[in-house]
């Protein structure tokens, strides 16, 4: 039995919220505080970019359950309209982000649109024609793009009124804010999204895309529009994933196939489905892979398996798919789905005048898609 | 007319190995709905096994069945460790455990056995330069009819598994109504563990086989491969056997067609791209593949 | 459900103070891109960085340890293991030479950071070795798009970027960049050994096919055969590509370039590719009877292991060589190379005996201790005069001293390290590489920079 209940609402309720938050803000602004160096915004910043990116692909994979791997290629899309606006038209980087962000939400629709008539894998193998398209264009299109040398200079210095000057120092401080801005907004875009009337017909169609269409949602409207949403997010935070780069190619792992799958791997691992998913899901992506990739270097392992591992290449990669298969074993719904099952046995929240025997059934509201909610007719095998 | 034979009788090559991959894609996706991202790598790591036992001495042949019995069987050890926990939980996570897998199996020929560079690896038929034949100006090598030969041998033979034997009987149940098959008292989880290990098997063969017509074993030489396996097992509709031979087939002469004959259109960057275009202009038309099952879902 | 509804307001705020975005038109600070300052040339007439612009450090006393900083692919796939010769290379001779302490008074230390092959990795990879492992120096580091993605910070922070494994033009830029140096042979120095060697041995009006790689090393490697077959009077008949990405063996390509019959083919492969290149290429001269062209591969696919695994295909193929490797049986008894295996024996696990890209990473510390040495030499050790030492030094190192090359660099006048190649020939039947003809050198100093706009 659940220890504390709070009804929604209550002053105990909202205490517990501005409590959070609080802790959640301080977490995000400290860095500001203390004496961090260019490295430690760095990796900060990194974070956010890969959690805008997820926040991007939840929209999409979550709410309409549209699975995409190609998330890649819009990520790539706004990093180099931000490159070239920049580097080449020596545009000031932040005008660049709306162009971005209108630019991939254009390329989002039109991907979205022959996407009507696809679900589950079969959408799945279309967007992953887009993930082997984006770069192999940026080859084609050198003119443009810089070709297989990619873009240089990509850089972002503080304007002045923010009191930082163009050290290493205080530039890694100014990308780290714009990325906490950047992200603050589109997480508020896909929250109201979700929350508002399209969010209850995203989910709709997700669940059921003709039981949505009977009850009078424009369903073709309504998956068009959230590609185009979630392309614009990503796009965006590609814009910012190239000024933290400061240099874009078409080698950068981010915006081939392989990027799309760790947008998809940090939702999974955060909690599809969930608005908090993507930001935990990408801080514990994030130092999964940080903490493996220093695994060969660390002194402390044993003579004995150190010999061993002598002349072993790839330990980091192992070890990060062997946590990676633990983690989603352990929590298959993602660790903000396992943390609301733990959390629900202490903490309850019941809306008000519920009778509390009824009110410890869990909301059914957010569940996980169901994606491949196929019925095969008889008789089809072979 | 030799340069378009040519051109054939090469996609028909590459086009086997597609055919043969989709198949193992197929199998695993029919009963429980899922794609395995990792399949390519589970053949890589296959050739490098069949390589492995090549170099404690046994010969070609054997040493490649060897592999292919390896391979099932990891892959059912795998299927119960990793895959079944999730399984009913959340396709998403199903998926996750298989893009782990892939990168995990990627890495594990050099950590194994402390590969850098690709090995050399023996040729399972006959490869000398002048094991062809001659047609109409093109030719066509012995070791690419027989990669054909072979392929359409192993789908001939899975075909009659699923007709002929109890198990795939019970795999076509599974594949037509999870819960119904149940019902009548059907294994399912046994089902799901006897997919695992038959398409690891089969992956096994298009892996070695690939591996003996480059002469060589690589960690990366499945990869583009996969891609093109997995557009091939959703051009043919995911849950059809013969669609998955055929779209293999035609994705492989398709690719090399366009290579050839469009550089300046085409080229090679967008060789691979072709192929998956020509997949999305027929499942437009088709939204269930070439020869696909319809859905039909209940509101 | 706890719901954090106030986290809105917190960015919100921050956002309003944000101004979203600062877009105030201000032209950012042009302080990389912009060439640093004229160089005044020392006392003693030698080229000179200039550090008017450097943040605090670069003419700092180094004392007592030298920190070096690396970036290579340890993890992620087919690059780390790959590369992992080349790392125990060189971490090996690191660990030579502090052992034999071949650098008086000093310890060297190297820090080598996993950026996975990923250009994308390796600006916080860098960052971190900054601020947390506060290396002096960053050499050797691997990928050419990896040393892009940090030349701006490390220009701007003046860190000495040395031995750039790239063998691209673009590495010789001292006016733009002053603090990054290339260390293999640029393009066209190998390409311009090649083409010498077709026009001596075939003449002019010899037709030439091109295969390459699709990426800046395949496309850097075909400019430069371009213009030195221009220049010669070789045409080229026909030019193919291959994706890197791509794990089918170049058939259509292969077709295409045998219906032009042309004499020779110049192929710029990429790893695996070598091998599936030589293997096709054979089937097809098998099915081409009269056509036995000229292969001509880059310098990249030369490892002696790969090529065995082509067995015959590979058979007369002419390449390039700068460094003496150790699993050539021709020069296994090279006193040179059997200096090396001994050396590197107590700090290198070799698996299998197969030695691989050992020697190259080997050379490479081979190559920064002797630049560290001059250093020394000419007075207090700083980022500055290490620079400045790397950029006007004359040295060799026993595995390039077996060839007869010299590594020489003047300023600005000779901004490239590795100017020699020695063009081999393979003999199948004994699977070694044969020096045909003389050392090339004519590309000595002559290198031109490109320059991007």
């Amino acid at each position: 039995m659940p220890s504390v209940r709070l009804v929604r609402g209550s002053g105990a309720h909202l205490a517990v919220r501005v409590i959070a938050a609080a802790v959640i803000a301080w977490l995000l602004l400290s860095p500001f505080l203390r004496d961090l160096t260019p490295s430690d915004y760095g990796w900060r910043t990194d974070v956010a970019v890969l959690a805008l990116a997820a926040v991007a692909l939840n929209l999409l994979i979550g709410f309409t359950g549209q699975i995409s791997i190609g998330h890649s290629a819009f990520f790539g899309l706004g990093a180099y309209t931000t490159a070239v606006l920049v580097s080449d038209q020596g545009w000031t980087p932040g005008w660049t982000f709306p162009v971005a962000a209108v630019l991939c939400f254009a390329s989002g629709v039109v991907v979205g649109i022959p996407a009507l008539r696809l679900t589950g894998m079969y959408l799945a193998l279309v967007t992953v024609a887009l993930a082997q398209l984006f770069p192999a264009l940026v080859r084609r299109f050198d003119g443009l793009t810089g070709g297989s040398a990619g873009v240089d200079g990509v850089r972002y210095d503080p304007p002045p009124w923010t009191g930082l000057d163009d050290g290493r120092l205080d530039r890694s401080r100014w990308l780290y804010l714009l990325a906490l801005v950047l992200l603050g907004l589109g997480w508020l875009v896909a929250r109201n999204l979700v929350k508002s009337r399209t969010g209850r017909a995203m989910v709709a169609v997700r669940d059921n895309a003709t039981a949505a269409a009977v009850a009078g949602v424009n369903v073709a409207f309504v998956k068009t529009v959230t590609f185009g949403v979630s392309a614009a997010l990503a796009g965006v935070a590609g814009s910012l994933f190239a000024l933290r780069q400061s240099h874009v190619s078409p080698d950068a792992l981010a915006f081939t196939i392989l990027g799309a799958v760790v947008f998809l791997v940090v939702v999974a691992i955060g909690g599809v489905a969930t608005l908090t998913g993507p930001l935990v899901g990408a801080v514990v992506y994030h130092r999964i892979d940080e903490y493996t990739r220093e695994l060969p270097r660390k002194t402390y392992l044993p003579e004995p398996v150190a010999t061993f591992l002598d002349g072993r290449a790839n330990l980091a990669s192992l070890v990060f798919a062997v946590l990676l298969i633990a983690l989603v074993v352990a929590a298959p719904d993602g660790l903000v789905g396992l943390g609301r099952r733990v959390g629900r046995r202490f903490v309850v929240v019941t809306p008000p005048g519920v009778p509390p025997a009824t009110a410890a059934a869990p909301a059914p509201s957010l569940q996980p898609p169901v994606i491949e909610s196929v019925t095969v007719e008889p008789g089809g095998a072979t | 007319m030799g340069r378009l034979l040519q051109y054939l009788f090469d996609g028909l090559s590459l086009g086997s190995v597609y055919a043969l991959l989709a198949l193992a894609l197929v199998i695993v996706h029919r009963p429980a709905g899922q794609l395995n991202f990792a399949q390519g790598e589970m053949a890589m790591v296959a050739a490098f096994c069949a390589w492995w036992f090549g170099d404690l001495g046994l010969p070609v042949v054997p040493a490649v069945a060897a592999a292919v019995a390896v391979s099932c069987v990891g892959a059912m050890v795998v299927e119960r460790v990793a895959v079944r926990p999730v399984r009913d939980r959340s396709p998403l996570a199903v998926a996750v455990v298989a893009i782990a897998l892939f990168l995990g199996l990627n890495s594990l020929p050099s950590f194994t056995w402390k590969v850098t560079a690709p090995e050399r690896f023996p040729a399972i038929f006959p490869n000398a330069p002048d094991d062809f034949v001659r047609i109409g100006g093109a030719t066509w090598r012995y070791e690419h009819l027989l990669v054909l030969a072979t392929t359409l041998l192993i789908a001939a033979l899975l075909a009659l598994l699923f007709r002929r034997t109890r198990l795939g009987l019970a795999m076509r149940a599974v594949a037509s109504n999870r819960g119904s098959a149940a019902l009548v008292g059907i294994d399912t989880g046994r089902v799901f563990l006897a997919s695992w290990g038959l398409a690891a098997g089969v992956g096994a063969v298009a892996g070695t086989m690939v591996a003996s017509l480059r002469g060589n074993v690589d960690t990366a030489m499945m990869l583009s491969i996969f891609l093109a396996a997995a557009a091939a097992a959703v051009l043919g509709g995911l849950d059809s056997l013969h669609g998955a031979v055929v779209a293999g087939l035609l994705l492989g002469v398709v690719e090399n067609m366009a290579a050839g004959y469009l550089p300046g259109v085409v080229g090679q960057e967008l060789r691979s791209a072709t192929g998956l275009l020509v997949i999305l202009a027929v499942l437009l038309v088709r939204p269930s593949g070439l020869f696909g099952t319809p859905r039909v879902e209940r509101v | 459900m706890i719901r954090s509804k106030p986290t809105s307001f917190v960015l919100a705020i921050v956002l309003i103070a944000a101004g979203c975005g600062g877009d105030d038109g201000e032209a950012p600070p042009a302080a990389a891109s912009s060439p640093s300052t004229a160089e005044e040339e020392g006392g003693d007439g030698r080229w000179t960085v200039d550090t008017s612009d450097c943040p605090d450090g670069a003419e700092e006393p180094i004392e007592g340890t030298i920190r070096i900083g690396t970036t290579m692919p340890l993890s992620g796939g087919p690059a780390a293991a790959a590369f992992a010769p080349l790392a125990a290379g060189l971490e090996g001779f690191i660990s030579y030479a502090n052992a034999e302490e071949l650098l008086p008074g000093y310890t060297l230390e190297i820090v080598v950071e996993d950026d996975q092959f990923d250009p994308a990795r390796t600006p916080a990879a860098v960052e971190r070795l900054l601020d947390e492992a506060e290396v002096d120096v960053f050499a050797s580091m691997v990928g050419h798009g990896n040393n892009l993605a940090v030349r701006d910070v490390l220009n701007e922070e003046c860190y000495p970027q040395l031995l750039v494994m790239s063998g691209s033009p673009i590495w010789g830029d001292v006016e733009s960049y002053p603090w990054t140096m290339g260390s293999l042979p640029p393009y066209s120095v190998e390409t311009g050994a090649y083409v010498d060697h077709i026009t001596a041995d075939l003449g002019e009006g010899t037709t030439a096919a091109l295969f390459f790689g699709n990426n800046e090393f395949g496309h850097g490697y075909a400019d430069a055969f371009r213009e030195h077959t221009a220049e010669a009077g070789v045409e080229i008949v026909d030019e193919q590509t291959i994706e890197v990405t791509d794990s089918n063996p170049p058939q259509s390509q292969i077709t295409s370039m045998a219906a032009k019959r042309p004499d020779v083919i110049m192929a710029v492969p990429i790893g695996a590719q070598c091998i599936s290149f030589l293997n096709e290429l054979g089937n097809a001269r098998a099915a081409n009877p009269g056509w036995e062209p000229r292969l001509y591969i880059t310098s990249s696919c030369a490892n002696p292991l790969l090529l065995a695994i082509s067995g015959a295909a590979a058979d007369g193929l002419i390449t390039g060589r700068y460094v003496l490797g150790a699993d050539d049986p021709a020069t296994a008894g090279d006193p040179a190379v059997a200096a090396f295996k001994e050396a590197a024996a107590p700090h290198i696990d070799v698996p299998d005996g197969k030695y691989q890209a050992t020697p190259v990473g080997w050379n490479q510390g081979e190559m920064l201790l002797a630049i560290l040495r001059e250093a020394a030499d000419r007075g207090p050790l700083t980022r500055a005069s290490i620079l400045e030492a790397a950029r006007t030094i004359s040295f060799t190192t026993p595995l390039m001293d077996a060839l007869g090359i010299t590594l020489t660099t003047d300023g600005e006048e000779d901004p490239f390290l590795l100017e020699s190649i020695q063009v081999v020939q393979y003999d199948h039947e004994t699977g070694s590489q044969v020096a045909v003809g003389e050392l090339f050198t004519e590309s000595e100093g002559e290198t031109e920079v490109l320059v991007e706009d």
